[in-house]
């Protein structure tokens, strides 16, 4: 290759042209690779740790949206797949490309082909800041995307994390946290997890609720209230400028609070089923192609 | 919807706006109300408020959000004329009546 400035150029190019919304590129933080390789992957053991192999040095990332109506349906009508399903086509493509180009590429995708945690090597990629709510949330949409990741050795120029307000943003507004049905989500300052300040997610809480849903499996109910997830219209593009560009973090609060009251969601218990005490309640209305009951003589 | 989106949409708005604009300055010479650069200022920023609470319905509305269509209605329209109310006021300041025989509010 001529020279990773290069390089990076076409990967981006390429994968925008394979169909992929956000591209970023990093070097990969050995940190963020499982202890432990999940099966099926050439690993010979998978009881014995994961010895990150030498071609993993850099890490690209792809990521495209779930479909808006959908997810604001959530946690009934929502679903993953969707943008999951395009992700790890276009890293598979890019894989291809890669090898094509004479060097080694392995794609870590959904729904389990990883063996790395994906939103830490977003933020590294500069996709993106991470949330209160432990998702990435991205300047081009919120944190309305699923992303896929290709670990190679092809020299190319990496990309720097970005900041967007986000941690500022997320100190103040804790939406997600007191909309979280299965209350998973911290309210309170970040922690220490491993070496790395986060905010603290209750991963157990988060996956009980996220199985015990009726609708396509899953939750997502974080994504869909959060503010950075609004459509991009010039409506919340303008509250975004503003809280982004606002050092006193007084639009921040202005804002958040104009979100809770003009954007309010059902109370959180109803978003249970109504054996666990709920009532079923999805955060919006579905699109009218997902009302079934208009369509299927019950 | 598509109409929304286009240009000439955009080209229609600008034609009403300056007819508006337009339409006011001959309305204020021909009640002698002077208008100074501080109350077109006014009168601008008042307008762009009444656009933007138009357009939050409107975006409230075209993204389902019917909830916050009413209640930013509500809230952005009490601004709208409560400041319109005080804007007409200080317009109407300085008015001069053109002749000894003309009634007050004309």
């Amino acid at each position: 290759m001529k020279s990773p400035e290069l390089t990076a150029e076409l990967i981006k190019k390429i994968a925008h042209e394979l169909g992929s919304t956000l591209v970023g590129i990093t070097r990969l933080n050995p940190d963020w690779v499982y202890l432990h390789p999940l099966t099926r992957r050439g690993f010979e053991n998978v009881d014995e740790p994961l010895e990150v192999p030498k071609h993993w040095e850099y890490a690209i990332v792809v990521g495209t949206p779930m479909s808006w109506d959908p997810l604001y349906a959530n946690p009934n009508y929502g679903t993953s797949m969707d943008a999951y399903a395009r992700s790890r086509i276009v890293a598979a493509r890019l894989v291809a490309f890669i090898k094509k180009l004479g060097y080694a590429a392995r794609p870590h995708i959904p729904g389990n082909s990883y063996d790395l945690m994906v939103p830490p090597i977003c933020v590294d990629a500069g996709i993106g800041e991470q949330g209160r709510h432990s998702v990435v949330i991205t300047p081009e949409l919120g944190c309305n995307f699923r992303p896929a990741v290709v670990t190679t050795n092809l020299p190319v120029k990496p990309d720097k994390p970005i900041d967007i307000g986000v941690q500022d943003f997320c100190k103040h507004c804790k939406i997600c946290a007191e909309n979280c049905p299965a209350g998973a989500i911290a309210t309170g300052e970040k922690v220490e997890v491993r070496g790395y300040r986060r905010y603290h997610l209750n991963a157990a809480k988060c996956n009980n609720f996220w199985n015990s849903t009726l609708g396509s499996m899953g939750c997502r109910l974080c994504i869909a209230v959060c503010p950075y997830t609004r459509k991009a219209n010039w409506l919340h593009k303008t509250a975004l400028k503003v809280t982004t560009n606002d050092p006193t973090g007084l639009s921040d609060r202005v804002l958040t609070g104009l979100q809770d009251s003009l954007y309010p969601g059902p109370d959180p218990q109803s978003y249970y089923i109504p054996s666990l005490g709920g009532e079923n309640a999805s955060y919006r209305e579905p699109p009218w192609w997902l009302k079934t009951e208009d369509f299927v003589d019950m | 919807m598509q109409l929304f989106n286009s240009p000439f949409f955009w080209f229609l708005e600008g034609i009403l706006f300056c007819l508006v604009i337009l339409g006011f300055k001959v309305w204020a010479e021909d009640r002698c109300v002077p208008m100074p650069f501080w109350k077109w200022l006014l009168l601008v920023a008042w307008m762009a408020l009444l656009g933007f609470t138009l357009a939050f319905i409107g975006t409230s509305l075209g993204e389902g959000e019917a909830n916050a269509a009413v209640k930013g209605g509500i809230l952005f329209g009490i601004v709208v004329v409560i400041s319109g109310v005080g804007l007409w006021r200080l317009i109407m300041i300085g008015r001069r009546t053109r002749g000894r025989d003309a009634p007050a509010d004309s």
